[in-house]
């Protein structure tokens, strides 16, 4: 697929993410973390540094939007490829890559395929 | 000469991991019902006091993550139903008192068509008898 080894997915909602989870360490040898809060994710993207992280964009407080920005801001996690995960339309998939996502997909998704959309997202965007 | 075994282990790979899916849309349609439940009582709290803010966007909040999640799981209906639903909260935010009730009606109609699918999506899973037996065990 590409060279993703580490996968970081971040939701404050326990069934997205024990799906994700699921899809992501069943159809790859990717190992994956998880984190249900936008401070757990930054431990665990500062500590662990991922080689992808899949971002949900209705998180509480500023939202994954502002997450994505702390991420881009701190020079360990700026050049993590973050694929957002979001419900919007057109208009607000836009506004996700112009705050610096390599990507985004929409909900919802296919567990099935869902390895392989982000892998080539990555790979499309010239990261791995 | 290895391809043969590479090939059938890419095989029982793939068949672990449709099961390992399966396992899982199984489980959450089982729970499907609780979650539109969940967002009922949200409804209702925020009919009880319509000008609270919090109360609405706590259940706009869980109908946007029932329309995403859902619809994931492999039950894009009940994603759907709770979309409109959102859809119907937004609205209501937007408009003035007197079309208040006609928001709401919109907002019951959508749900009551969630908590059908949902319930017909863990009848299709299993009995919720034996869920409970699980559960309780």
């Amino acid at each position: 697929m590409t060279s993703i080894e580490k996968a970081l997915v971040v939701d404050d909602d326990d069934d997205l993410l024990r799906l994700c989870k699921v899809s992501l360490q069943t159809f790859t040898d990717w190992r994956v973390s998880i984190a249900g809060s936008a401070d757990a994710a930054l431990h665990a993207a500062k500590s662990e540094v991922p080689d992808v992280i899949l971002l949900d964009v209705m998180m509480p407080g500023g939202g994954g939007l502002s997450l994505l920005g702390e991420l881009k801001g701190c020079p360990t996690t700026a050049g993590i490829p973050v694929v957002l995960l979001t419900a919007a339309d057109a208009t607000g998939i836009e506004a996700c890559r112009a705050r610096g996502a390599v990507g985004v997909i929409s909900k919802p998704f296919d567990p099935a395929v869902l390895p392989e959309e982000i892998a080539r997202i990555v790979r499309e965007a010239g990261c791995r | 000469m290895s391809r043969p075994i590479e090939s059938t282990n890419a095989v029982l790979a793939a068949r672990a991991a449709a099961e390992a899916l399966a396992e899982l849309r199984a489980g959450y349609a089982t729970e499907l019902p609780e979650r539109v439940e969940r967002l009922g009582h949200a409804l209702a709290a925020w009919h009880r006091a319509p000008a609270d803010a919090t109360r609405l966007e706590h259940a706009r909040v869980l109908a946007h993550k029932l329309r995403g999640t859902a619809g994931s799981y492999g039950f894009p209906e009940v994603g759907e139903a709770a979309g409109r639903v959102e859809e119907a909260v937004k609205k209501a935010g937007e408009t003035s008192d007197d079309q208040q009730a006609a928001v709401w009606s919109e907002v019951l109609a959508s749900l009551r068509e969630a908590e059908e699918l949902a319930t017909e999506a863990r009848a299709r899973a299993g009995s919720p008898t034996s869920h409970d037996e699980r559960v309780h065990r």
